[in-house]
């Protein structure tokens, strides 16, 4: 089943289509959740979360890329409960370790809609295996560690490529003036 | 947080950034997969290579990729008489499933796949293939079915959980979608599954003989076994079939001879009807909701709680071609006024005739994915749909009478009337 016929069955109010996407990318927003919560129960409740934002979503939005779409609300919904728990001074995960390696770009002073616009266009300039990289950690919150095993480096050469990589975006923010 | 801007920035980046990023992964482990998995991979590429010349009947598999990789892990391009799947197996056709044939696997223990799921709770959270149809598009959605023995199995961890990717030879190809038949293919299985991830599955035994639902999952790019956590049809070293499952309509099978549930969808597959139900209008036509001729007679919009546009429509059903089985809904009559309601507007004209699909959801739910107009000639002609993402379940039917409709929503409920179990 491809994403138009699991958005066929939103619009059909069929609730098929919760199964379905429990099928097919409950294991991507389950992982995305875990990554930022580091607990297994929270992320599942935060996969039912999603799934009930999407019913409430579609129809009228017709996302065209559905799996990217349910992966931006899991992971604001993680982002949500992490900042709850935080403030509880417990859970936690990669969320603050991410933080902290971003802290070397100094918070630009544009609203975020234009600071999304500028990463964007950073990455399309970046060779894909770095703005892979670069979305794995900061957008995935997966670990150095993971990502390393995954491309088969150690964990130095991501560590200094994403270094690297942020130097490079903080140039590019202040060549467009955005700080 | 410290630089919650930047951060909340990332948030909000491309889709098309987010998911390739995602869709790298498993590519890179896969490469890295191939290059541990040498030896096999490098006797099946030379092997079929060298069988090549009397392979030129191969046919391509659906929307393939068309490359495989060597020994180094570069992608090559394969010569026209052998295909490839994304896995970077070579394909060699196979054989169609004719007579009753001989088959003997592993000694099979008569476990039922509940036992080994979350607490027994196999219909907790999920939509469960629980008799053969289901196979034919949603849950099970197979492409094919198949006999075949497991060659050789290889598993992997990755952040959630067991992963296994079995190399099947097609012992025989029962019934094909696209009419493909290939004679080894590579099929991927999670060790959990489920709504939540969190069921257990039963993973193929190397050597092991099965009767398998095969379906391609178009956005991973691999075969999957469909409906492997609701039955497994093992093979055992008598030939006899083992469904592990807990339904009746498999369990009926359970230590008889394997080849009585591949004749039964040899059956329900070449039955004269069989076409006509397994479209997308005779899925629903077949067990959803109600076809309906109807003049449009007025309309009402207002905004939901969630600030949605909500249209209440009123039809007068002219003429209920198809209405489903059982209580979901409300058929019309005709000549009755309904309410209905759609999130769309602008497709329906008042005073215009129509043929609509009415869904049972909210009370009757249509949209224009599911409405054509009906023309002065009888003929119906499928309304628009914006987006390239949806399509008119009725464009296929354009230039056909109202009558020919009602012959086809027939035909598809009398398939699944003679196949439901």
């Amino acid at each position: 089943m491809d994403d138009s016929e699991i958005i066929e069955l939103f619009r059909r109010r069929s609730e098929d289509a919760l199964t379905e996407c429990g099928n097919r990318f409950g294991t991507y927003c389950r992982t995305i959740a875990n990554n930022i919560l580091g607990n297994v129960s929270d992320a599942d409740e935060c996969v039912n979360e999603t799934w009930f934002k999407a019913w409430n979503a579609i129809p009228p939005a017709k996302p065209e890329r559905l799996k990217a779409f349910l992966g931006k609300i899991t992971r604001n919904i993680a982002l949500d409960r992490y900042e709850s728990a935080r403030a509880k001074k417990r859970g936690g995960g990669m969320v603050e370790i991410a933080l902290e390696e971003l802290a070397d770009i100094p918070a630009p002073e544009s609203d975020e809609g234009e600071i999304t616009a500028v990463i964007n266009a950073f990455l399309r300039s970046e060779p894909a295996e770095n703005a892979d990289i670069f979305v794995k950690r900061y957008w995935y919150l997966r670990s150095v560690k993971a990502i390393a095993a995954e491309y088969g480096y150690n964990e130095n050469k991501v560590t200094s490529l994403l270094l690297r990589m942020r130097g490079r975006l903080k140039q590019k923010l202040e060549s467009e003036g955005l700080m | 947080m410290k630089n919650n801007k930047i951060f909340n920035a990332i948030g909000k980046i491309d889709d098309e950034l987010i998911e390739r990023a995602e869709e790298k992964a498993p590519h890179a482990r896969s490469l890295s997969w191939l290059k541990r998995a040498v030896p096999a991979a490098c006797l099946a590429a030379v092997t079929a290579i060298a069988l090549s010349t009397t392979l030129n009947n191969s046919e391509p598999l659906p929307d393939r990729g068309n490359m495989t990789v060597n020994n180094d892990g570069d992608t090559v391009t394969p010569g026209d008489d052998m295909t490839v799947n994304d896995g970077g197996d070579t394909v060699t056709p196979g054989e169609p499933y004719g007579e009753r044939i001989a088959l003997a696997g592993l000694p099979v223990d008569n476990f039922s796949l509940a036992d080994i799921q979350t607490e027994g709770e196999m219909l907790a959270d999920r939509m469960a293939c629980v008799q053969i149809i289901d196979f034919f598009g949603f849950p099970g959605y197979a492409d094919m079915f198949v006999f075949a023995r497991v060659s050789g199995t290889e598993q992997r961890e990755d952040d959630v959980t067991l992963k296994q990717t079995s190399s099947l030879q097609i012992l025989s190809t029962v019934w094909s979608k696209n009419g493909n038949m290939p004679g080894t293919l590579s099929v991927a299985q999670s060790l959990y599954g489920g709504c939540m991830g969190d069921e257990k599955t039963n993973m193929l035994r190397e050597g092991g003989v099965y009767f398998l639902p095969l379906s391609y999952r178009e956005n991973e790019g691999m075969w999957c076994v469909a409906g492997d956590l609701d039955v497994l049809f093992e093979v055992d070293d008598k030939g006899l079939v083992w469904s592990h499952s807990i339904y009746g309509s498999f369990k009926k099978y359970d230590g008889k001879d394997a080849n009585n549930i591949a004749e039964y969808v040899k059956q329900l597959t070449s039955d004269e009807n069989f076409s006509a139900a397994n479209t997308v209008f005779g899925k629903i036509a077949g067990d959803w909701g109600a076809l309906a001729e109807v003049t449009v007679l007025s309309v009402n919009s207002a905004k939901t709680d969630w600030g949605y546009d909500r249209h209440e429509y009123t039809l007068r059903a002219e003429s209920v071609l198809s209405a489903a089985s059982g209580d979901r809904f409300p058929a019309p009559e005709d000549g009755n006024s309904i309410k209905v309601i759609s999130y769309s507007s602008g497709y329906l004209e008042i005073g215009g005739r129509y043929l609509v699909m009415i869904d049972p959801s909210e009370s009757g739910y249509i949209e224009e994915s599911r409405a054509a107009r009906v023309n002065g000639d009888g003929t119906i002609t499928a309304v628009a749909v914006p987006g390239e993402y949806y399509t008119n379940i009725f464009t296929e039917y354009n230039g056909c009478t109202i009558e020919q409709m009602r012959e086809e929503a027939r035909r598809a409920k009398a398939w699944r009337e003679m196949y439901a179990q």
